[in-house]
């Protein structure tokens, strides 16, 4: 049991990293892809559009086999397992985080649109000053249970010769066939990172917290 | 390398043939969440802490760790404990226990947007508890949460390829196959993709419809 | 059995958490009595009928039902906690409208009324459905049976809510409010309904209300409530005209002033 902490321990580190790695690449994902679809050009709707749906619609796993294997033989040149990882579970959770983006914008009120542009604001202040602060309440829970979604999804890389926690568990699995043990610690390890996760994004929620919903 | 059309239409039933798998898993999977789920929703409103507590236990841990982990762990040590199954069996099972903790809280929350005056107006009618549950509670809880069940199950539908890890022979399994033999993954990926995209996409567009209906009927 | 008490509450005492609603109430109500609960809000009125209904439990004291402790049976010499089969046979004396109808969406007009019938006192449709009938014809709303809840007006559904209570021939009927969700006029014709029947029967019934010309027509008896005690109790003329508390009278002030 102990012999098999620092292959897992390593393992962890990896999975922190594509997970971390992933949750950036997901964030500007969304961010230029929200800001598109909310363009009045639909040369910028169409293709975020598409870059949503095609993410959302099919798996995640899917998505990585298909950048590791099919996607080489297109491209000229082969990048590491590790950036096609994050690469690809960052553009999947972009996805996903362009829809809660969204959604969380154009529930703002017209009235605060109406305040912002009859104090004169340019539409970029509007946006940055009035709009986007006030979706912070909003957009954090659901955040939350992405960024979690997304940790658990990185265990899909082991799949592709990252050597995260799945990775090395499997070889470990293989090599001291102690089944339980081996996937029993993954998963508490796995449950352990959660907690941190949705506890730090619990801080965030209570840092960014104002009345929201009150009437002013 | 380029995208060969005679080789596509060539494996194209073969990947079809894993689409009855996928069905299957997905249908079979999403019953027992509804059923699991429905149980822990259950447990949950009822007064009793230890219940309360080791239910959200169970159901928090699910959400909190990775699917494959959990398939690989039943696959493996479910022939330790003396029970083998077929694969494609343990993968339904794992998928129906995953998801029955998400349906769970669509239950709660359908349960929690029934007014106390419902149930105060059932007590009042002397209705006994299941009654209650069963013919003035539920009938009224289900119907709102009709989309979020199915957005749960197009969900499942896409973790559906995580079954071919555990060798069941659904859509991805069947392509990463002929990939391996042929070296051809970009034509076989690709319609799997693709098969996966229009399905997900009908579905969604149906769950609109639905939620469009059910809001216009109340 | 009529030389017992309908209703017996005994150094009743309930508390929400910290904050304390009945504090050693008593009361009494005698068969056929018709008793008008009125004063401030929060004072504690609707959880009395809630304690009746059983829709809350006592922190302490008893609640008697025709000398009957709700709660409370003897066994071999010893009073224990009843079971929940004395409770439900308890609970069917009694019977309430609520201030929100509290009608069941999912059900049309007269399944709303059948449902209690059919499925507690086990009654077979065809009876249930024919009684359920009498009594929309009664509430005046006979061609409304096959309508759904949501296409009713307010006044509709409190009458459908009266029938209801009233197909479980319950010998007591609590009314909290009934009328407050309600226009001025429609509640008029629901009082109405309420005097009428209050008539035809000799249920026991308590109603709390802010309707005073319908209290002084129907009342036996006036409580007026205050943080949760009964500070004036009797004949309306008494209680409604010659208020003897300060608290009473500066209540029934403002009662007048709004009206
Ligand atoms: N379910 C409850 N939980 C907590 N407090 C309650 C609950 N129901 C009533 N109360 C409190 O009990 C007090 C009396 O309420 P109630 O009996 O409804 O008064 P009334 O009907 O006279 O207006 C109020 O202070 C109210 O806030
Ligand atoms: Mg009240």
């Amino acid at each position: 049991m102990l012999h098999m902490l620092p292959m897992m321990l390593r393992g962890t580190v990896v999975t922190g990293e594509v997970t971390a790695g992933a949750i950036v690449v997901a964030s500007v994902a969304a961010s230029c892809a929200v800001a598109m679809r909310l363009s009045t050009l639909a040369a910028l709707d169409w293709p975020a559009r598409v870059y949503i749906e095609l993410f959302r619609g099919t798996s995640a796993l899917i998505q990585l086999f298909w950048a590791f294997y099919a996607l080489p033989l297109v491209l000229p040149f082969r990048p590491s397992p590790m950036i096609a990882a994050i690469a690809v579970l960052g553009l999947n959770g972009g996805a996903y985080g362009a829809e809660i983006l969204r959604g969380a914008i154009l529930s703002v009120p017209r009235g605060q649109h109406d305040a912002a542009t009859a104090l004169n604001l340019s539409s970029a202040a509007k946006m940055f000053r009035v709009v986007l602060p006030q979706t912070w309440p909003l957009i954090l829970p659901p955040m939350a249970n992405l960024f979690i979604d997304m940790l658990k999804n990185s265990a899909l890389a082991g799949l592709v010769q990252v050597t995260d926690i799945t990775f090395n568990a499997q070889i470990l699995q293989e090599s001291t066939l102690r089944n339980a043990q081996v996937y029993g610690v993954a998963l508490v390890i796995y449950f352990i990172m959660a907690l941190v996760l949705a506890g730090f994004m619990r801080l965030l929620e209570r840092w960014m917290k104002f009345p929201i919903g009150a009437r002013v | 390398m380029k995208w060969n059309w005679p080789f596509a239409w060539h494996i194209l039933p073969v990947i079809l043939r894993g689409m009855v798998i996928t069905i299957e898993a997905t249908v079979l999977g999403m019953l027992l969440a509804l059923i699991l789920g429905l149980i822990w929703a259950m447990l949950l409103i009822l007064p009793n802490r230890w219940l309360f507590w080791s239910t959200r236990g169970l159901t928090e841990f699910i959400r909190d760790t990775p699917l494959l982990i959990q398939l690989f762990f039943c696959y493996y040590v479910l022939p330790e404990i003396g029970i083998t199954v077929p694969a494609l069996l343990t993968g339904i099972t794992v998928l129906g226990i995953n998801y029955s903790a998400y349906t769970s809280e669509v239950y709660r929350a359908g349960l929690q947007n029934i007014p106390r005056g419902q149930w105060d107006a059932a007590r009042a009618l002397n209705f006994t508890a299941a009654q209650t549950f069963i013919r003035i509670i539920l009938p009224q809880a289900l119907p709102p949460i009709v989309p979020a069940m199915g957005n749960n199950l197009i969900a499942m539908f896409k973790d559906t390829p995580l079954l071919s890890t555990i060798t069941v022979m659904e859509m991805l399994n069947r392509a990463m196959i002929i990939g391996d033999k042929t070296f051809r993954y970009l034509e076989p990926l690709t319609i799997v993709g693709i098969l996966f995209l229009i399905i997900s996409l009908l579905a969604s567009a149906l769950i609109g419809f639905t939620q469009r209906r059910i809001l216009v009927r109340r | 059995m009529n030389n017992k008490a309908s209703i017996e509450f005994v150094n009743i005492h309930k508390a929400y958490q910290q904050n304390v609603v009945l504090e050693n109430l008593n009361l009494t109500v005698a068969p056929g009595e018709h008793v008008v609960m009125i004063g401030p809000s929060g004072s504690g009125k609707s959880t009395i009928l809630r304690l009746l209904m059983t829709l809350e439990n006592p922190d302490s004291g008893e609640i008697l039902i025709e000398g009957e402790s709700i709660w409370r049976t003897t066994r071999d010499g010893r009073t224990v906690d009843a079971p929940a089969a004395h409770v439900r046979k308890m609970r069917s004396k009694v019977g309430m409208v609520f201030q929100h109808f509290n009608l069941f969406p999912h059900l049309r007009v007269l399944q709303n009324i059948t449902e209690a019938p059919v499925r507690v006192m086990g009654m077979s449709r065809a009876e249930a459905v024919r009684r359920a009938t009498d009594l929309l014809d009664r509430v005046g709303l006979a061609d409304k049976s096959e309508a759904w809840p949501a296409e009713l007006s307010g006044g509709q559904k409190q009458r459908v809510a009266i029938a209801r209570a009233l197909a479980l021939q319950p010998r007591i009927m609590l009314f909290d409010e009934i009328t407050s969700a309600l226009d001025p006029e429609i509640a008029g014709q629901v009082l109405h309904l309420v005097l009428e029947l209050a008539t035809q029967t000799e249920m026991t019934m308590l109603f709390v209300t802010h309707q005073m010309r319908f209290a002084r027509q129907i009342a036996d008896r006036v409580l007026f409530f205050d943080k949760g005690r009964i500070i004036e109790n009797g004949i309306p003329e008494q209680v409604l005209e010659h208020p003897q508390q300060p608290r009473t009278r500066e209540f029934l002030n403002n009662i007048l002033q709004a009206s």
